[in-house]
């Protein structure tokens, strides 16, 4: 279960994310950067998006294929 | 709260599902919840109980300690808990439930609430493959562990809540249901909490395509699919309800995790709509399972990967006995054994010697013990190499006695420059034996003859680290009533005798014995000790073979 209300955004660290590891991501006001405080990843929200994008299409391939 | 339960179960009637609500204690003592619950119960759905989110300020002068989980209270304080919880329950609905769950009821419990409160039908009893990786995924915050268990339907032993009796007199009467259906593959190669019949999990998992998962759908279609290998196929929606309502803590839109219950449950409104499914509550299953599962039946499960889209496959199988993995990534690799038959206690909490460690010991796991497993290598001249290179598919037949088989498809290995094509079938006999047959139906080389060699590492444990292997016995016997007999000393030392009747490894930790054995000769066996970079004992037998020839073992497990 990932942990409650630490970031602006419920977002999980891609990274940790990609080891099946759930770590919410922390936010950094002054940077306008969400980072990590488990490993050493940090991103802007749509960096975080573009990662998971990444992950499911190369790793989930039938996630969103219907029969 | 009740804004979710009153979502979700007007989503399920719409379905046209009946459900059965388990209240947590936090529930019975919530008046609004208590008025609302009555109100499905007068439309027909059941009513029960959960021992979930049971700590409460409430709860304190019942309990002996603020833990949160009833399994990892003591035996005196589950008493106390069970106690209150039924009498709470009884004082608002005027019934003792016959439906109940937790995550974990270990089997002190069980026992207690059967004796006390003999209504009781069925129980959630564990979560199937719940332990090391899903400890490590949330970051060492959720302490169940549940490895080693039935995936399915069984009924519990009375010595360990993760072990099905052999027989009526060693099983409670009470039909043990797991918390959800799981991901057969993934499983054992990823986190089994992410993948289940639970869609929010799916969504944590990020699986789901915003409102729409055909993840989901397809999962459906397997668990369907194990109707043609058991005759049925226990399928749960189990769903907590604060997913459902704005600021879920799974971090996806809330109108996504509404769209993806509605869509589960029309998904199965429409197999049901097929005769594919029947809508039952938790009490209703336990009625048919009884009337139609008798104690020590066994169970398969053959499952394809559904969501990477390889080739993957996994095959399970449980009875009393043991539960057994095989691998067909890996040609078949027996990838994950739990031998039941040391009838190991599995009670949780600070007055038991295992404390918080539910899961049930292996022999063999590879997800936690990279290089346990049982495998088949063939020789040739000086070249080897083991079935584990191969991709296989695997189907379930059953042999002329009505026993459960797994069948993989021929593979072909390279094995210096013979081409060998072996067929690999494993038997299931229902007596804590597996025959295994290597058929040799093709060599490049008509004429070559090969060595065939069952080749098994094995260990024991319940996590990713070794156990302490000295107290472990291997020995070797031959026809001609030789035997030799090492004890585990970490020494790398090895024992080899021509025709051999048995190799095996005694580990008296878990009280269990794991044999080879050849279903008729075999030309040589070996055992040998491991050493601390290498902490596995190995059992071999070897027999030559020519083309059409079979190599004909058994796999045993016997108590110690």
């Amino acid at each position: 279960m990932a942990q409650r209300g630490k970031t602006m955004k419920l977002l999980l660290c891609p990274s940790c994310f990609a080891r099946e590891i759930d770590y919410l991501l922390a936010y950094d006001q002054e940077d306008d950067e969400y980072y990590c405080q488990r490993c050493c990843y940090a991103g802007k929200e749509e960096n975080v998006l573009a990662f998971y994008k990444v992950f499911r299409n190369e790793k989930y391939k039938l996630y969103n294929v219907t029969y | 709260m009740l804004e979710g339960i009153r979502f979700q179960q007007d989503e399920a009637h719409r379905a046209g599902i009946r459900t059965t609500i388990l209240m947590s204690y936090e529930g019975l003592c919530d008046p609004d919840m208590v008025a609302y619950v009555k109100t499905q119960m007068a439309l027909g759905d059941e009513i029960g109980v959960h021992f979930h989110n049971m700590m409460c300020e409430e709860m304190l002068p019942y309990a002996e300690s603020d833990e949160q989980a009833l399994y990892l209270h003591s035996y005196s304080s589950k008493q106390k808990i069970v106690d209150r919880v039924f009498e709470v329950f009884q004082t608002e609905f005027g019934f003792i439930p016959t439906a109940i769950g937790g995550y974990i009821m270990d089997t002190e419990t069980t026992l207690y609430i059967k004796e006390k409160y003999p209504q009781v039908k069925t129980s959630i009893t564990n979560c199937f493959e719940e332990g090391v990786k899903m400890f490590e995924g949330n970051n060492g915050s959720w302490y169940l562990f549940s490895d080693g268990g039935p995936w399915g339907a069984f009924y519990p032993s009375n010595y360990h809540y993760l072990a099905p009796g052999r027989d009526q007199d060693s099983s409670i009467d009470l039909v043990a249901l797991p918390h959800l259906n799981r991901d057969m593959v993934l499983a054992l190669t990823s986190r089994d909490d992410y993948f289940s019949s639970h869609p929010a999990n799916v969504m944590r998992a990020k699986a789901n395509d915003g409102p729409n998962s055909p993840y989901m759908h397809r999962f459906v279609d397997q668990w369907i699919e194990q109707k043609n290998y058991n005759g049925f196929s226990y399928y749960n929606v189990f769903v907590s309800t604060p997913w459902v309502v704005p600021g879920n803590i799974f971090v996806d839109n809330c109108d996504h995790a509404r769209a993806l219950y509605i869509d589960s449950l029309q998904y199965l409104k429409g197999k049901a709509e097929q005769g594919e499914v029947e809508f039952v509550t938790m009490s209703e299953f336990a009625e048919f399972y009884k009337t139609h599962i008798g104690a020590g039946m066994p169970e398969v499960n053959l499952w394809k990967d559904i969501l990477a889209g390889t080739k993957r496959q996994t095959f399970w199988y449980v009875d009393s006995y043991f539960r057994v993995a095989i691998d067909l990534n890996i040609g078949g690799v027996i990838c994950d054994f739990r031998p039941y038959v040391g009838e190991l206690p599995g009670d949780t909490g600070p007055d038991t010697e295992i404390l918080w460690n539910g899961n049930y010991p292996y022999v063999i796991a590879r997800e936690h013990r990279g290089h346990s497993g049982h495998r088949c290598v063939i020789k040739y001249g000086n070249a080897s190499a083991s079935i584990e290179n191969r991709r296989a598919k695997g189907k379930v037949e059953r042999n002329s006695a009505g026993k459960q088989q797994l069948v993989v498809e021929p593979i072909r290995i390279q094995v210096g420059d013979l081409e060998v094509t072996l067929e690999s079938v494993f038997t299931f006999t229902g007596d804590g034996r597996i025959l295994i047959e290597r058929r040799v139906l093709e060599l490049s080389d008509p004429s070559a003859e090969i060595t065939v060699t069952e080749v098994l590492d094995g260990c024991y444990g319940t996590t990713v680290y070794p156990e302490d292997m000295r107290g472990i016995e291997l020995t070797v016997s031959s026809a001609q009533e030789e035997q030799r007999t090492i004890p585990f000393t970490y020494r790398s030392k090895e024992a080899r005798l021509a025709a051999p009747v048995e190799v095996k490894a005694v580990i008296p930790q878990i009280h269990t014995q794991l044999s080879l054995t050849p279903a008729k000769t075999a030309d040589w066996g070996s055992v040998k000790e491991g050493v601390l970079f290498k902490p596995y004992f190995k059992l071999t037998l070897a027999n030559k073979v020519q083309l059409g020839g079979v190599m004909s073992s058994w796999l045993n497990v016997e108590k110690r």
